[in-house]
């Protein structure tokens, strides 16, 4: 098979793969009890008729089918609803909150992969040493802990305390922007941004390093086993040859496939760490988006991680037949 | 040569003083200026002052729009947009005069025309969420003059309902909100009020940013921003509460409530909340239909350990009344249900209720089945389901079983009926639930809106503990009765009669009232108004509020430096008359 036969069929199978997650999305969350007039439920002053009417004028009353095909039809089209609770576009509502959770995890994302890998294949290579020794039991106590606990941890210790006892510097214990910092000229802006982004960034950051770092030498770890990393030291190559020409590359490999998978999981937020650093993204509006049942907000959402997470498993595939020719032959 | 020197000094601090706003220092005039930050738990979905659904909504429009009354901290009426309201001797005909100083915030002046268009859009539309039931009963809506709304019922709602619920409606502006579908405008982009404070700036899911209206028409706000920030982790509160960040949160854990104790500058105020929380048992079921039963089950909860324990001391237990303790219409001589094991079981023996079956501690009702219910209860509450757990242990000392079922909100509001759908089948033993939104101490009406069959939550539709004794109509006549008597020294009569009635055959099961703490700083701003039932951050305190001490290089700086020059220029001659 060629590497467009390959191609082509990984794009169609993406496709299949694709309808069928949204077809689940769909059906998935209309299933589950409950409707979105509930919104109102906790609310005794809100007549129980006026909730019906609510369902009648948001579309919810028709057939699960009927709401189906309406759902293909829009989608077509590009329109991914329109938010009742929000009152206005789902892609409008998302755009919102996306380039705040693009500026976390993005940034944290390119940090970890490419610190990640590294740090990963240089441990490994010097596996058993004190450095070694030193990553295995920081990683295992940092995955002991909460993420979220950490993320206290650094609010109480680089916000709350370095504030209080006069530190040199301290950072803001919540939110994404000073109130009022967008007037201040682009630079100054720019530095609050930065400023309010270093704590949550710090813990995704520590922690997505770590785990890739893992991750890597682990795969490092058995590439050094084989017998060509043998036959490549007993031919004399030098410590970078060996490592970095024949063994990183097949020990990247599947990193490459988590990388492509895990790029899905940028527009779903991180829940925990928008939460307590009261940082908007996509996460906590996703959250409040399922809580209130907003169908057509949670469906948009959905749709979108959905396409990213196979465009990114795409691109890892074909990225794959390009670095191992024995894929594409198969 | 000093002549000269002392009328220059006093030239140059007469200007200084001149400049300056007010010598606040000296006259105790409001010191302007500061940003209040008053944090969020949410965000809020749009700005729709006719649909909105969650409290943060209300709060932020609160700060935006005004209506013909507000209610005060201690809830009483109080003139907002209406400097006055007059009814006829039936209370059919209520007028409403309009402030001739009121302005949009567009520079726009509010109208009589913009009041009446806000009445008649609700008026017009009963599928509009938030709109008070008395619009029902509105048959003529007119305009008198240039600024008298007239406003006719077909019958004379007392002063109370159409006060509290009609006449704190928010006025919209005409001019906005007649091209747009109410149903559909988020309203976020420039929401125009007539409130206390302006939109500036909402960035999503992290802050509002308000400014001073200051051609507000009632004294204040003397503020300049209120920053509302979207802080959801009560812990990321307490440290901005701390550090200084914001100025005031509500319901701190136990354990931040006492570290917040020993800090100087946090004060600590303990308020009721408007939500009690109650144990209703399905009465369309045997023995829950048995009023010595429920009156049994009752006597067997220790309420007080509740509130202590699980509420850790705030809020109170709630009367068997339903209603709260204080207030004008509260009735103290009703039937009490003090927590005794003894007497429980003692009521329980007298129903026949024995265990004669087996010795396994469970009593059976007259049919030979088991006394065993589940309770279920909202798994979304931890505190909740740690109530329903207390219970399931007090019934076990009185020979009932309960298995604590805690479902998710939607399947639980659905299974007691609270959907008012159809094909409701209130498939349940016993449920632990909450009421909202009902100051028994101060609305007349609240026993209608809970209770009476002719009401939507007392009707067959929901009726959510089914309660269908004869008491349940005589609670309906006395409600509608209540409805139509303006005359208050009887209203109160038949209240104190309808008290009576639930407290001896309790439909609900009430629990406890909650209790509500907030903690607030005072070293930046002064002028806190507190109640007994409101946080310090409320209405009339955003009209109040005011710096400690005035910002620097503004007019009490200015103030402060005249008077310093006249001093030094008065010491100075005298210095050199002496030298001389």
């Amino acid at each position: 098979m060629g590497l467009k036969s390959y191609i082509a069929k990984k794009v169609l199978f993406a496709a299949i793969a694709y309808f069928v997650a949204v077809t689940i999305v769909f059906f998935l969350y209309h299933i589950l009890p409950g409707n979105p007039a509930n919104v109102f439920a906790l609310d005794p002053r809100v007549p129980p008729a006026v909730r019906e009417q609510l369902l009648i004028r948001w579309g919810l009353n028709e057939p699960l089918w009927k709401q189906y095909f309406i759902f293909l039809g829009n989608l077509l089209q590009g329109d991914l609803g329109y938010s009742f609770l929000h009152k206005k576009p789902v892609a409008e509502v998302i755009g919102v909150s996306l380039p705040w959770t693009l500026l976390l995890l993005g940034t944290s994302f390119v940090l970890n992969a490419v610190i990640g890998i590294l740090l990963g294949a240089f441990v490994a290579w010097r596996r058993g040493s004190k450095l070694d020794t030193g990553f295995v039991l920081t990683y295992n106590v940092y995955n002991a802990l909460p993420l979220f606990f950490v993320g206290m941890l650094f609010i109480a210790l680089f916000g709350f305390y370095a504030r209080d006892n006069d530190w040199p510097i301290w950072f803001p214990i919540y939110g994404a922007q000073t109130p009022g910092a967008s007037e201040t000229g682009f630079f100054p802006y720019l530095g609050d941004i930065l400023w309010h982004l270093f704590l949550p960034l710090m813990v995704l950051t520590i922690s997505g390093v770590l785990g890739w770092s893992w991750f890597m030498r682990g795969n490092l770890i058995n590439v050094l086993t084989e017998d060509y990393i043998k036959t490549a030291k007993a031919k004399g190559l030098n410590e970078n040859q060996v490592l970095y020409k024949h063994a990183f590359r097949n020990a990247v490999l599947p990193v490459i496939t988590s990388i492509g998978m895990s790029i899905g999981g940028l527009i779903g937020g991180a829940v925990l760490i928008e939460t307590v650093f009261s940082y908007p993204g996509t996460g906590r509006m996703l959250y409040d988006a399922l809580m209130r049942r907003d169908y057509p907000l949670v469906q948009g959402a959905f749709i979108i991680i959905a396409g990213i997470t196979l465009l990114g498993l795409l691109f890892a595939e074909i990225v794959y037949g390009f670095v191992d020719p024995r894929i594409r032959t198969e | 040569m000093n002549k000269k020197l002392i009328t220059i000094a006093a030239i140059v601090a007469g200007f200084i003083i001149a400049l300056s706003p007010s010598l606040m220092v000296i006259a105790q005039e409001p010191i302007y200026g500061g940003t209040l930050n008053t944090p969020l738990e949410a965000d809020a979905h749009a700005l729709n002052p006719f649909t909105y659904g969650t409290t943060y909504e209300w709060y932020v429009l609160n700060h935006m729009y005004d209506s013909l009354v507000t209610l005060n901290t201690e809830r009483q009426p109080i003139p907002n947009l209406a400097s006055t309201w007059t009814h006829n001797d039936t209370y059919e005909q209520w007028t409403f005069t309009l402030v001739d100083n009121a302005y949009w915030h567009d520079g726009t002046p509010v109208t009589i025309d913009d009041v009446y268009f806000t009445f008649d859009l609700l008026l017009n539309d009963d599928a509009i969420p938030r709109r008070s039931w008395l619009f029902d009963e509105i048959t003529s809506l007119d305009i008198v003059g240039t600024d008298q709304l007239v406003v006719t019922f077909g019958w004379g709602p007392k002063p109370a309902d159409v006060l509290f619920d009609l006449a704190t409606t928010w006025i919209v502006p005409e001019s906005v909100w007649d091209s747009v579908d109410l149903y559909t405008f988020a309203n976020d982009v420039n929401p125009i009020g007539s409130g206390p404070f302006k939109f500036v700036e909402w960035a999503r899911a992290q802050y509002f940013r308000l400014e001073a209206n200051t051609e507000y028409h009632l004294d204040g706000p003397y503020i300049d921003f209120k920053v509302l920030p979207i802080i959801s982790e009560v812990e990321t509160q307490y440290y901005a509460l701390s550090v200084g960040d914001i100025e005031v949160m509500g319901n701190p854990p136990p354990e931040l409530e006492a570290v917040a104790e020993v800090d100087p500058d946090i004060e600590i105020h303990e308020s009721l909340q408007d939500y009690w929380v109650y144990l209703g048992l399905n009465q369309r079921r045997y023995p829950n239909n048995v009023k010595e039963f429920r009156q049994a089950v009752l006597t067997g909860i220790n309420r007080s350990e509740i509130v202590d324990i699980i509420r850790y001391g705030r809020g109170m237990v709630s009367p068997a009344s339903c209603s709260l303790p204080y207030g004008p219409y509260y009735n103290p001589d009703i039937r009490e249900y003090d927590y005794n094991v003894a007497t429980a079981n003692t009521m329980l023996d007298n129903l026949d209720f024995l265990d004669n079956i087996g010795d396994d501690g469970i009593r059976e009702d007259a049919n030979g089945t088991d006394l065993s219910f589940d309770l279920i209860v909202s798994a979304d509450a931890q505190v909740s389901v740690d109530t329903c757990r207390f219970i399931q242990e007090y019934m076990l000392d009185i020979g009932i079983e309960v298995n604590v079922v805690p479902l998710i909100w939607d399947v639980l509001w659905q299974t007691v009926g609270g959907t008012g759908s159809p094909t409701n089948t209130w498939d349940y033993d016993w449920a632990f639930l909450g009421w909202v939104g009902f100051w028994s101490d101060f609305h007349p009406s609240w026993g209608r809106w809970l209770f009476s069959a002719n009401g939507w939550w007392g009707s067959d539709t929901v009726n959510i503990p089914g309660w269908n004794s004869t008491a349940r109509w005589e609670v309906t006549a006395l409600a509608d009765a209540i409805l139509y008597e303006t005359d208050e020294v009887e209203v109160k009569i038949l209240i104190d009669e309808m008290q009576e009635i639930i407290a001896e055959d309790l439909p609900y099961l009430p629990i406890n009232i909650l209790g509500g703490v907030a903690l607030y700083r005072t070293d930046e701003f002064k002028g806190w108004i507190l109640g007994p039932t409101t946080g310090p951050d409320n209405w009339e305190t955003w009209l109040a509020i005011q710096l400690v001490v005035a910002p620097e290089g503004g007019p009490g700086f200015l103030a402060l430096s005249a008077i310093v020059t006249l001093v030094v220029s008065v010491g100075l001659v005298k210095y050199r008359r002496k030298k001389q």
